[in-house]
């Protein structure tokens, strides 16, 4: 194995990341080979230093209830839906489709709306609208605007309210 | 609390907050707290930026747990949760460090040196671009695989072989006084 190559695994070898196949063979260049080993003992090095690093202090002992505070926030909000179980169980298996049968069930959906609107609209047209209000009344001939129709008991009223003294 | 105290794993914990129980997410901010606030800390090096860091941090995974599919494990998710928000954060901000770190230390010297030490290897750490300092840290501190890191910054393990390996070349390269 070359230096160039053991180079370009040696990150991964110093992590044990690699197969143990391909680490052996490292392990075998590095026996033999001096500045191989001295690049690997850089990599240690530049390990042992972030072990210097300083360690976080322990998290806030709000934090957990702070986070709860806002998560109820947004339950009450409404900004975080939960999934209506019945319907999302119903369209659940739409996930697990294809993105063309996705779409054909989006179009299948998007013109079944489009019929029921269309259907919707000629059963309204056919329907004969109501007659106008004084049209209808001419034809019952009823004088809608007559303060009191005569023969009529609102007549008599008006009879008995104009010889009042 | 609701069934989620009943739950042992986080995968169920998160198919429990999917299906709007509130108690399940409370034990889950609490069994995974410590991870995602030293992870922020350790990135923005400040306890309030890194405390909103972890709470955005949550929240984020309350909204997203409707179409959580736990095809990885939760931790990993988690991770590349808080990674993003990290690096988006970077974009946003250049890491200030408070000068609160834990004072358990021995002596008065030996405080002033290792404190020393801890400053200028924070201080490397803090020169690095984003992405080889997060890799540094889930790898070095969280002890995270590169398959695991590669999740997390969404790029493949061999990216995250060469983000660390340019990483430890630079912190070598700016600590070199302080390699023995």
């Amino acid at each position: 194995m070359r230096c160039t190559r053991v180079c370009r695994s040696l990150n991964a070898y110093a992590d044990g990341e690699l197969k143990p196949s391909a680490a052996r063979q490292i392990a075998a260049h590095l026996e033999q080979c001096p500045a191989c080993r001295a690049r690997l003992a850089s990599l240690h090095e530049a390990a042992a230093l972030l072990a210097n690093a300083p360690e976080p202090p322990p998290p806030p002992p709000w934090l957990g209830a702070r986070v709860m505070a806002r998560a109820r926030s947004e339950v009450l909000r409404g900004s975080w839906t939960r999934p209506l179980p019945g319907l999302a169980r119903s369209l659940s298996w739409l996930a697990g489709q294809a993105v063309p049968m996705r779409l054909v069930t989006a179009l299948t959906a998007a013109l079944a709306v489009l019929a029921g609107v269309a259907m919707g609209t000629a059963a309204s047209r056919a329907v004969r609208p109501p007659a106008p209000m004084a049209q209808s009344a001419a034809a019952e001939g009823i004088e809608w605007f007559d303060v009191a129709p005569p023969g009529g008991l609102a007549a008599s009223y008006a009879v008995v309210d104009e010889v009042k003294p | 609390m609701g069934r989620g105290s009943d739950l042992t794993t986080s995968e169920e914990l998160m198919a429990a907050v999917a299906a709007g129980d509130l108690a399940a997410f409370d034990q889950l901010v609490r069994r995974h707290e410590r991870e995602v606030w030293r992870v922020a800390y350790r990135y923005v090096g400040d306890a309030s930026e890194a405390e909103d860091l972890a709470q955005s941090a949550f929240l984020r995974v309350l909204r997203a747990a409707p179409r959580y599919r736990s095809t990885a494990p939760f931790r990993t998710y988690l991770y590349q949760v808080v990674t993003r928000l990290c690096l988006d954060h970077a974009r946003k901000h250049r890491p200030v460090y408070s000068d609160e770190l834990p004072d358990h230390r021995p002596a008065a010297d030996e405080r002033l040196v290792a404190r020393e030490r801890e400053r200028r290897v924070r201080e490397a750490l803090d020169g690095l671009p984003g992405n080889q300092r997060i890799a540094l840290i889930l790898r070095h501190f969280e002890g995270l695989g590169y398959g695991e890191i590669a999740s997390a910054l969404g790029t493949s393990t061999k990216a995250v072989e060469r983000l660390l390996a340019r990483g430890r070349e630079a912190l070598r390269g700016t600590l070199r006084d302080l390699t023995p």
